[in-house]
């Protein structure tokens, strides 16, 4: 009865929101990306486009639901492909080596930026972080691993800092890191650090000393692994990666294997994790949401013909839009508590769960950067080869397929979250048939997560 | 009512009547008996007793009867999305 009530509800909303779309959209037609460079305009309309995302993510459930033998899930987790390393000795040689290169880099873009000419496309600091670190760094992150620890220069930095060792503060937990990074998100949007170097350094500098003082107070280890919002959003993405490593060999496995060894003995999660999962979520969606035409024209433009600054905009969207994200997934999971007759608590049920949601992100965060990344990259080695005098940069539009890749990678990551999904439902709850009933309220918000981004993606940018 | 368990999961209980099915093996509860022998053999299965391996298999054949119901509502519905979507396709690109 619930479960159909539920359907009812459901079927109802869904025509509505398509409905929504479609009487929005008459006009418009798709691109295929959503960066200035590559948008080609293909025939099907917009709202089309959008609804077969949000379909084939229905339909990847589907296909997903007809697989409910627990040893079969096990068995597709467990599938890996395995290497032997014949260097394993030699990188643990070098991983001194790279901190230290690590550290020196830093110096190095805090010193261009100062210094260096102070046009973006010229100046190797603005080059270095937003296209090599935040855009190629996080992806060889979420799909190799995580190197963080090994590489974050401000960590080694602390190691040799004398530390009080303060004990942290339990209740704080991912706070610190969450409001951090909507922080950095903010800054990033809302100043100019994406274009001015001197101003980027300045920034760095700020960062490099709060981080210095968290891990004087409260040690290192305690500041990197509990309030640092860069090592935290670094590994968490790592979780999600398709790579591991041990000693001697290397695993190629799917994207949710990690996260299935961990929810295998179902050990509780880090308090607060859910809160920065959707935090890492919410700032890969806003970041592509604000390049479109749609937010500059209907709500930049008209609040700041009222006098309102951009900086307190983007304040009260970011703070307003996480805390929607995070309404709409404690919506979602407290339904399925309902329907899933369990005596789970929703606490954990939104814990367990949240996990599933990180390769949506990655997936969304590939989709965006990527041509940005190939863009920008001829740029970032002009720089490096003439730092203080780079040639004249122009940009070359990237090819069509580039754009087409963008595409599949948000649905890539929407159906490996699916894929978690479902197998986290198996873990959680006993039978067949309850498993794959608790997750409506999940997919449903995947698939209209889906065809928003979607609709971000092919979006005229401005 | 809120239960904090070993493998890390809390449970809570709705309401002090709330029938609670306790898993001898573990921590978790459940609100069915059917849930509990679920549970109980696919979690436990070298601990379950005999009696519940068999209620197990009795409680299974109604489940798998349900499942397949299940699985043929998702085969129509696959059917049917995979049909609507061309047709849609086909208006819209003919039109």
């Amino acid at each position: 009865m619930k479960g159909n009530f539920l359907l009812k509800r459901t079927s109802k909303l869904f025509f509505s929101i398509i409905l929504g779309v479609c009487s929005l959209s008459t006009s418009a037609i798709a691109h295929a990306g959503g960066l200035p460079l590559t948008n080609e305009p293909v025939i099907i309309p917009i709202w089309l486009f959008v609804l077969t995302g949000g379909v084939i993510i229905g339909i990847s459930f589907l296909f997903v639901s007809l697989v409910t033998q627990r040893q079969l899930i096990d068995k597709i987790n467990g599938y890996h492909l395995s290497f032997n390393l014949p260097f394993s000795r030699l990188t643990r040689l070098n991983t001194p080596i790279l901190t230290l290169v690590s550290v020196l880099l830093l110096f190095y873009i805090l010193l261009l930026g100062f210094i260096g000419p102070q046009n973006p496309t010229s100046n190797f600091a603005i080059l270095f972080v937003w296209v090599i670190w935040w855009a190629g760094y996080t992806m060889t992150v979420y799909l190799f691993g995580n190197t963080w620890e090994q590489l974050n220069p401000w960590k080694f930095i602390s190691t040799i800092l004398p530390t009080l060792n303060r004990p942290y503060p339990s209740k704080l937990g991912s706070w610190p890191a969450s409001v951090g990074l909507l922080f950095f998100i903010l800054i990033e949007v809302g100043s100019g650090i994406t274009y001015s170097p001197y101003l980027l350094s300045c920034v760095l500098l700020f960062y490099t000393i709060l981080t210095l003082l968290g891990s004087f107070i409260y040690g290192s280890d305690n500041w990197f692994t509990n309030a640092d919002p860069i090592s935290k959003f670094f590994k968490y993405y790592g979780v999600v990666s398709l790579l591991s490593y041990d000693d001697n060999s290397i695993r190629i496995h799917l994207p949710g294997a990690k996260i299935m060894e961990k929810t295998a003995d179902i050990k509780p999660f880090e308090g607060h994790q859910v809160l920065f999962i959707i935090t890492i979520l919410f700032i890969t969606t806003y970041d592509g949401l604000i390049s479109t035409q749609f937010w500059n024209s209907k709500i930049i433009l008209p609040l700041l013909s009222f006098g309102i600054p951009i900086l307190i905009i983007h304040f009260i969207s970011l703070i307003f839009g996480h805390g929607l994200f995070y309404a709409i997934y404690h919506y979602a999971i407290s339904i399925t508590h309902k329907i899933s007759s369990t005596y789970i608590s929703i606490r954990s049920l939104n814990m367990q769960f949240a996990v599933s949601l990180l390769p949506i992100a990655a997936g969304y965060h590939l989709a965006h950067f990527t041509g940005y990344l190939l863009t920008f990259f001829p740029a970032f080695v002009s720089t490096l080869l003439h730092p203080l005098q780079p040639p004249m940069f122009y940009p070359n539009p990237l090819p069509l397929w580039i754009s087409i890749f963008t595409l599949i990678f948000i649905l890539l990551g929407h159906i490996c979250s699916v894929w978690i999904s479902h197998c986290i439902s198996f873990k959680l709850f006993s039978g067949r048939l309850q498993p794959l009933r608790s997750q409506y309220p999940l997919i449903f918000v995947m698939i209209l997560y889906t065809m928003f981004s979607l609709w971000i993606v092919t979006s005229p940018s401005v | 009512m809120g239960q904090q368990s070993t493998s890390g999961l809390e449970f809570s209980v709705p309401s002090p009547t709330s029938i609670v099915e306790q898993c001898p093996f573990c921590e978790f509860i459940f609100p069915t008996p059917e849930n509990l022998i679920f549970h109980m053999v696919e979690s436990h299965p070298d601990q379950c007793p005999v009696d519940t391996t068999k209620e197990y298999e009795k409680i299974s054949i109604i489940e798998s009867d349900k499942l397949f119901i299940y699985h043929l509502k998702i085969t129509s519905l696959l059917m049917l999305i995979f049909m609507g979507l061309a047709y849609v396709y086909a208006f819209v690109l003919v039109v």
